[in-house]
């Protein structure tokens, strides 16, 4: 173990001679920090909030709950009058409010779109009949999909939670139980039960929207931009180990490691070592430069540090598996640049990964990069906590070790 | 225990991608005795580099074992290395660290720290003669002082037997002798074992107890340089330099059956690397004849110098008869030397090629 540590101390003073390591480790990292931070919305504090107008002709309970499912979905949006507040936000007029006057402010873009709850929506939920809910807006492209997706989301939360109470009510039925006699009751009761798992994740993540990135406190791009940018630094950090190992291997020093009386896996471990540490290192300028930008992420500290040290081990096991593969050094170097710059933006890096078309979605749980994100951006952005990253770290860990595998069969020393 | 290493049936094959192999060492014995310099001579590719790896633990051996010190490499390997000092072939150095900091950094890998571990570091600097550029990073080095560090590194912990692979390569006359007086002042002053490797005769002549002479991936000879040349008879050679001449293979025939006492001849073109820039056309200048750290000095321009070798009994005898062929036959002889049996002349016997081909 000791002479592991010597090992891992040396390759860290070796890395440090680098003249270029501080360009690499801290300057160029800050910057993007920065800039990538700013494009992806940064510094915004007068995020412009999104005002609906609202006809609940139902007044039901569950005309209720779609709108507090709503404001819980969207906490950016405002929905008119209810959530009206004495500054006028809803911009109301003396007139009272009517659908030729809503449509009216939709063109004039006072509000972004109007909702219209139709009268029996809860009655005919219940008895499993189709029922409409109206939609009218004029708004852009985006802003209008975002404001859909709410809707959309909260609708499904409503009719599925119903759904699921209908099949339940029907069930009980058949069984013939005898003192409750209406499969009315029955289904609302079962609803509240169904409306209350509902709401427990993990399916509450799947109605997360992108268009919440800007919603709540002190959120903004470098929530996105200091684990992005400083995973992206990790990979380049980390992965230049791969060369390293080959120069290691081409100046011989590796081979005089070998014959040393010392045993293999001291010097593997001490290698592997040195380059997590740097992996460790990178992530703490990132997220020193990121408190510096106001971006709070003490209160997660643990998921994150759960999230930093998967993904460096990760790298560090790739850089590992890329040393058995090529044979000079100069392979290595440009293989893993190439591999930084793809995963990089594909494993959502630069910009969230809701934001993106499904298949890149998908493409982006393919690389390591995708699930370290996908964990940031539930911990810094959407507000989850330890259980939403017990899967990327687990996907990180399980890769990490197959990777390791790997490499240590195909390794050669000399 | 009389014998420090004692290899046995040692083979290394390798498999080349396209399905070919390499037999890189076929079947090697070796008894290397306590505190004497054992040379293994042999020219480039003979598998000296490949011995030592698997005598030192770096790579297994296809076939056979090897005991250091009683140990065996493959079954015992800490044990077995802790006894070993290497020099590799290579620099096998931090380029970017100082030497100081490359000998403390593998010092400690040797298990030393604290005060003892300053103390060899600048025991082994005064050794190999670097205290004054310590602090400099290796790669401001000189090829001798990097090959002096390479040596120092191989000493720190003191081991009872050291490997030398071919530590003069690439060097400066200067540095070559410096690193020559260092080896043998390891077998007197400090009581080392040392298994020394080169391709040049020279220095296995001057420096080693016992050779073995290595050729293909075999030990074609070995014992005492005495017992060696005894191998070839009393057959002096006697070496012809003729300049960029080329000579005929009647004009060889004819040294062959008209002399008395010669039996064989033989006939090379040796590279010549200018180690000075010629002043002017036609000026002498100094060369190295193919790096071999042989200086001669020839006409500037001249790429290659032709020799003649001749093998004969007696032959400061049959020196005039040669002599008088050569001249009758047009050939301007510029310098002529008679050596007396030596290693060179039992690979030649041996292998019917000369060391450095
Ligand atoms: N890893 C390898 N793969 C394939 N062939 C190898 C390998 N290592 C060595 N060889 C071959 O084995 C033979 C012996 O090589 P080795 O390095 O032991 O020679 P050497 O006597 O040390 O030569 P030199 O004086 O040039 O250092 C050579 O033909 C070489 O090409
Ligand atoms: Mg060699």
């Amino acid at each position: 173990m000791n002479k592991l540590l010597t090992i891992a101390q040396n390759d860290l003073r070796v890395a440090f001679k680098e003249k270029s390591i501080w360009i690499n480790l801290v300057f160029l990292p800050t910057v993007l920090i920065i800039i990538v931070g700013l494009a992806n919305g940064a510094g915004g504090s007068n995020i412009p909030r999104t005002t609906v107008d609202v006809y609940d002709h139902d007044q039901s309970s569950l005309s209720t709950q779609l709108l507090d499912s709503l404001r819980e979905l969207n906490p950016n949006l405002i929905l008119c009058p209810m959530d009206n507040d004495p500054d006028n936000r809803c911009k109301l007029t003396d007139k009272s409010l009517d659908i030729d006057t809503s449509q009216k402010r939709v063109e004039e873009n006072i509000i972004s779109a109007i909702i219209e709850i139709p009268h029996g929506f809860e009655e005919m939920l219940f008895r499993g009949e189709p029922t409409k809910l109206i939609y009218r807006s004029d708004e852009d492209i985006t802003q209008q999909s975002v404001l859909f997706q709410t809707v959309q989301a909260a609708t499904s939360r409503i009719s599925g939670a119903s759904v699921a109470g209908r099949v339940s009510a029907y069930a009980l039925s058949q069984a013939d139980i005898p003192n409750i006699n209406t499969n009315e009751t029955l289904a609302s009761i079962f609803y509240q039960t169904a409306n209350t798992l509902w709401q427990n994740p993990p399916a509450r993540v799947n109605y997360r929207l992108a268009g919440s990135i800007e919603a709540g406190g002190g959120v903004s791009g470098f929530n996105q931009s200091v684990p992005g940018m400083g995973s992206m630094y990790v990979m380049f950090t980390v992965l230049a180990g791969a060369t390293a190992l080959i120069l290691e291997r081409k100046q011989w020093t590796l081979q005089r490691l070998v014959m040393m009386p010392i045993k293999r896996w001291q010097i593997l471990g001490g290698k592997l070592t040195a380059r997590f540490i740097l992996g460790m290192i990178q992530y703490a300028v990132a997220f020193g430069v990121g408190t510096v930008l106001g971006v709070r992420f003490w209160n997660n500290i643990i998921g994150i540090l759960a999230l930093m040290i998967a993904f460096s081990l990760c790298m560090t096991v790739l850089a590992f598996l890329v040393a058995t593969v090529v044979k000079t050094d100069a392979q290595a170097a440009s293989i893993t640049l190439l591999l930084a710059l793809m995963i990089a933006p594909l494993g959502g890096a630069w910009w969230p990964l809701e934001i993106v078309p499904d298949f890149m979605k998908v493409a982006a749980f393919a690389t390591p990069m995708g699930w370290a994100m996908h964990g940031y951006n539930q911990l810094m952005i959407y507000g989850g906590d330890l259980t939403d990253i017990v899967l990327p770290v687990l996907v990180l860990l399980v890769a990490s070790a197959v990777m390791f595998g790997i490499a240590v069969i195909r390794f050669k020393y000399e | 225990m009389r014998y420090i290493v004692e290899a046995r049936g040692l083979v290394k094959t390798y498999k080349r991608k396209d399905g070919t192999t390499v037999h890189a060492v076929r079947g090697v014995d070796l008894d290397i005795e306590k505190g004497e310099i054992f040379s293994l001579l042999g020219p480039n590719g003979a598998g000296k580099t490949t011995t030592i790896s698997m005598i030192s633990g770096l790579i297994t051996p296809t076939h056979g074992d090897a005991k250091i010190g009683g140990y065996s490499i493959t079954k015992a390997p800490i044990e077995a290395k802790s006894i070993i000092g290497i020099v590799p072939q290579e620099i096998a150095l931090y380029p970017d660290l100082s030497a100081r900091q490359n000998l403390e950094f593998f010092g400690k890998l040797y298990g030393m720290s604290g005060k003892a571990l300053a103390h060899r570091v600048d025991e082994v600097l005064e050794f190999i003669d670097l205290k004054e550029r310590q602090r400099d990073r290796i790669d401001t080095f000189s090829g001798g002082m990097k090959r002096r560090v390479n040596i120092g590194v191989g000493l720190l912990h003191k081991p009872q037997l050291v490997y030398m692979d071919e530590p003069t390569v690439g060097i400066d006359p200067q540095s070559r002798r410096r690193i020559l007086d260092t080896v043998l002042r390891l077998r007197d002053e400090q009581r080392m074992t040392v298994l020394y490797t080169t391709h040049l005769m020279e220095e296995a002549q001057e420096l080693s107890d016992r050779v073995g002479i290595i050729d293909h991936g075999k030990i074609i000879a070995l014992g005492t340089q005495g017992e060696l040349t005894q191998q070839v008879g009393e057959e002096d050679r006697l070496i012809f330099s003729i300049g960029e001449h080329v000579v005929s293979q009647d004009i060889l025939k004819r040294l062959k059956s008209e002399v008395a006492g010669v039996t064989d001849v033989k006939y090379e073109k040796v590279d010549l690397i200018a180690i000075e820039e010629p002043k002017g056309e036609g000026d002498m200048v100094v060369v190295d004849k193919r790096g071999t750290g042989t200086l001669t000095a020839v006409r500037s321009g001249q790429t290659y110098e032709g020799v003649i070798t001749v093998l004969a009994k007696r032959g400061r005898k049959a020196l005039p008869h040669i002599i008088n062929l050569l001249d009758g036959a047009g050939v301007e002889i510029q310098s002529v030397e008679v050596r007396e049996p030596d290693l060179e002349a039992v690979f030649l016997k041996l292998t019917g090629r000369a060391l450095r081909d």
